[in-house]
């Protein structure tokens, strides 16, 4: 399917090759290094500081955050560099502009780091309510088919309160997780993962999590679906299946997994937006996308993927300072 | 023919026209894990699923829709042999 998606996108302008083929897989990258850094780190983050912020009453919370928005923007200002030139760069927009849109950013970024600092802390953050939700008629409408939806997003900063707000009222949502493994050397897989991954289930609060790694993933997204039940997908999530396709006026990596599991499921696809406001956050359910499951996986992939890219593209614009891998694309 | 060596020959053409690979009734039939003879990924896997339902015209339980169970050659012959109406029941 990779090299589909790829054949595909080379009609349409120039790009890269498949993100495996440019980093050749060798012995020595398979075996992890025994302590890295990330090791280290995520030690410090899931033990003595996690117990020293357990041990703190809420005042010191609200200043660690007033502390963290401020230490943020003095420290990080090669990260805003980079945002602003990525922003100004990929959306056509004058370098102030992007200045402009990458100091917001950063205020969603720290806001995000507190959110998901209050959840581990079971501090209960407010995250909105009904009046948040728009589109929901979408999703009611695409549910009553029931061949179960898929949604499909960008990883934004508010996705994740988004899909708590929805499953408070009752639109529980299974999601994919990363493996949580990234970076970690040998000690930290073995010791330490277990730790990281309860600390984010954590910040999930309660949310179902299916891991990207899992190698039923894809069989019991299926079987959600079939239960006639809701998948969340971020479509811009890295994986074995992801392609580098041309994405406003740069690039980025495309998981052909969510074209895959519509065409297997032929289940409705409905764009889901969440984005960060002054008092809180906007979700936005979408009309299902209008993917076409005629012909082969070869066909569907032609015809679907102008439209999954198309859909990213609409939501990057309509929210450009919400897309959190402005740092990382 | 014998039901289970016909299954094993709609296996391999499920595997070949769901998954583009050139899989054998014969080399299946040597294999206890469908895995030895193809790499599957979590999507290819789940292709294989559904390629199974429409070529044996059934929908497969929840509980079947698992890597373990569906990479077992003998025991996915033996289940599509049960749920076809070809094997013993």
């Amino acid at each position: 399917m990779a090299d589909l998606l790829l054949d595909v996108l080379a009609k349409k302008t120039d790009w890269k090759y498949p993100l495996l083929e440019e980093r050749p897989i060798t012995a020595s990258s398979l075996i992890p290094p025994l302590i890295t850094l990330v090791d280290v780190f995520g030690f410090l983050k899931a033990y003595p500081l996690y117990g020293l912020m357990r041990l703190c009453p809420d005042w010191t919370l609200r200043a660690t955050k007033t502390w963290l928005v401020l230490g943020y923007r003095l420290l990080r200002r090669a990260k805003h560099r980079l945002v602003a030139e990525r922003i100004s760069q990929w959306l056509g927009v004058p370098l102030d502009k992007g200045q402009t849109l990458a100091w917001r950013w950063m205020h969603h970024y720290t806001r995000d780091r507190c959110y998901h600092l209050s959840t581990l802390l079971k501090k209960s953050p407010t995250i909105g309510d009904e009046r948040s939700l728009f589109g929901l008629e979408h999703l009611d409408r695409a549910l009553g088919e029931e061949r179960g939806v898929l949604l499909v997003s960008l990883h934004s900063f508010a996705i994740i309160p988004a899909k708590l707000l929805l499953r408070r009222m009752n639109y529980p949502i299974l999601t994919v997780r990363a493996s949580g493994r990234s970076g970690l050397g040998r000690v930290g897989k073995r010791w330490l993962l277990p730790r990281l991954l309860q600390l984010h289930a954590r910040i999930l609060a309660g949310s179902e999590a299916v891991a990207l790694d899992d190698p039923n993933c894809a069989l019991l997204i299926a079987r959600r679906l079939r239960e006639g039940g809701m998948v969340h997908l971020a479509a811009d999530a890295m994986s074995n299946s992801s392609v580098i396709v041309p994405f406003l006026n740069g690039r980025m990596p495309l998981s052909s997994g969510v074209l895959d599991l519509a065409r297997l499921c032929r289940c409705p696809v409905l764009p889901l937006v969440a984005a960060y406001t002054d008092s809180g956050i906007r979700i936005e359910l979408g009309a299902p996308l209008g993917f076409r499951y005629e012909g082969t996986g070869e066909e569907c992939a032609r015809a679907n993927l102008p439209i999954l890219v198309a859909e990213l593209e609409r939501q990057v614009r309509a929210f450009p300072d919400q897309w959190t891998l402005w740092s990382d694309c | 023919m014998h039901s289970s060596s016909q299954t094993l020959s709609r296996i391999a053409r499920v595997v070949a026209d769901g998954l583009g690979a050139n899989v054998t009734e014969r080399e299946l039939e040597g294999a206890t894990q469908l895995d030895q003879v193809i790499a599957l990924d979590s999507i290819a896997l789940l292709e294989f699923a559904m390629g199974l339902e429409r070529e044996f015209a059934i929908r497969l339980e929840p509980a079947c829709m698992e890597r373990d169970f569906l990479i077992d050659v003998a025991g996915l012959v033996k289940y599509l042999d049960h749920r076809s109406g070809a094997g013993p029941r």
